[in-house]
């Protein structure tokens, strides 16, 4: 039987462990099940508020315009849908999608809370096999999301496959620090993370895994390059606080 | 780019005041409406820093990245920039001011307009926060240092001007001044011949 489903025999990484492919979206989603509530806060908390700043300064480089479709992947909390809302206004549309559906729930209580600009709407996806129709979208945004996917060049090629010509995708997520110096000073200052997650969540275990994950995340160029394998013409890489984060922007220029 | 991420996170507290003020400025929109979704790009040459100016939803959004392309461009260092902004001048005027400008005029003139022409009835939104009475007092007390202020400028030059109209006819004019200075060098001219005979005199004795 398991020679019949080859995924089952293939392993990928979750955190420092091996684990089978087809486990690894299920533990994830277990992680942020239990982080959900408590999201925001944690992320203040981990990054001392500097991840609203990080999120402001990717949505710059957006160029999205009234009118615009935007995807906002691994949408988890809402913060990137209200703040594209406002940019696309009424003729255009957001999507907050992501495959936690605890975080949806969150997200969606969030924007209501905030009183929804109407212009937002919701979904259950896999980054991996986007439920849209080809080029549907000037612009999607992943942000702190792709390090979770299981098959991350599967969804790259999802997401380009749903980008407009002519539209892009902005990447955030965390990286590699450049100077050895400033990567041993975050290594120290991560490794609090767990110790935060059991103060605030009792839950030390979510953020283990967010460090290691981290680790085991592709640096800036490896990235870049499966940007860019995926079928983007074009990939821009923007370190941000020393490459403790970078924005990978891929364009697509042409069909 | 940790440089940008710094010059956002100060540009915060800007766009804010900005948004602010905009905000209770009900002629601003109206004013914002034609630059809506618009970008305008001020390019510091010296030291280098890019700030960029977007209109939307009827207000101000200051950022230091932009990611499609500015509708304007103002550019120039430090000092030119900042003498534009003392000075208040026209885009038409930028002539020799060292700044330059690409783009749509229209909108550089617009977001001047908007900024410039914003009238914010500051009392009334000072008394809802402290009471009538203490704003009032307070709107008093601005509006004589402001008028006290006005008058003082206004006096010190035409003080300055009055000064300098004064001093500028007991200072020798260069017409004036041309024939002395033509006459003392011809008495050097002399002096130097009269020089130069005594010396050969004495040689020859």
């Amino acid at each position: 039987m398991n020679d019949s489903n080859p995924q089952q025999n293939q392993t990928t990484h979750f955190g420092y462990r091996q684990v089978p492919v087809t486990e690894k979206a299920s533990l994830v989603g277990g992680v942020f099940h239990s982080v959900a509530r408590k999201y925001d806060l944690m992320n203040d908390v981990v990054s001392l508020g500097t991840h609203r700043l990080i999120k402001r300064f990717t949505v710059e480089l957006s160029a999205v315009r009234p009118g615009h479709q935007v995807l906002d992947l691994a949408g988890g909390t809402g913060d990137f849908s209200l703040l594209f809302a406002p940019l696309v206004g009424p003729s255009g549309g957001v999507v907050l999608a992501d495959i936690n559906e605890s975080m949806v729930r969150v997200g969606r209580d969030r924007i209501i809370d905030a009183g929804s600009p109407g212009n937002i709407a919701f979904s259950l996806a896999n980054a991996e096999a986007l439920p849209f129709a080809d080029q549907s979208f000037d612009c999607l945004c992943i942000a702190y999301g792709l390090r979770n996917v299981t098959d991350k060049d599967a969804a790259l090629r999802s997401m380009y496959r749903t980008c407009k010509v002519g539209g892009r995708v902005l990447i955030l997520e965390f990286s590699t620090p450049r100077s050895p110096l400033l990567g041993k000073a975050y290594d120290l200052y991560s490794r609090l993370w767990p110790l935060a997650g059991k103060a605030v969540l009792n839950d030390a275990a979510s953020y283990r895994y967010l460090v290691e994950s981290i680790r085991m995340h592709p640096d800036q160029e490896t990235l870049k390059g499966m940007v860019l394998a995926a079928g983007f013409q074009r990939c821009e890489c923007i370190d941000i606080m020393g490459g403790i984060c970078a924005i990978h922007v891929g364009y697509r220029d042409q069909d | 780019m940790s440089l940008a991420l710094l010059q956002s996170a100060l540009l915060l507290p800007a766009e804010a005041l900005v948004k602010r003020c905009l905000a209770l400025d009900p002629l601003s929109a109206t004013r914002l409406a034609p630059f809506e979704g618009r970008t305008l790009e001020i390019h510091c040459t010296r030291p280098e820093l890019r700030l960029f100016i977007s209109v939307r939803n009827s207000t101000l959004h200051l950022s230091p990245v932009h990611g499609g392309v500015a509708d304007s461009r103002l550019s120039g260092n430090a000092d030119k920039l900042l003498a534009l902004l003392r000075r208040g001048s026209q885009p038409h005027s930028l002539h020799g001011s060292g700044v330059t400008l690409e783009g749509s005029t229209t909108l550089v003139a617009g977001l001047r307009d908007a900024l410039l022409r914003m009238d914010v009835d500051w009392g009334y939104h000072l008394s809802r926060l402290i009471g009538d009475l203490p704003s009032a007092a307070l709107e008093r007390a601005a509006e004589a240092s402001a008028a006290a202020l006005t008058r003082g400028r206004q006096r010190l030059h035409e003080d300055v001007v009055d000064y300098l109209a004064t001093e500028r006819h007991l200072v020798l004019q260069r017409h004036e001044a041309q024939p002395f200075h033509d006459r003392l060098h011809a008495l050097q001219l002399r002096l130097d011949r009269l020089q130069a005979r005594l010396e050969l005199l004495e040689n020859r004795d």
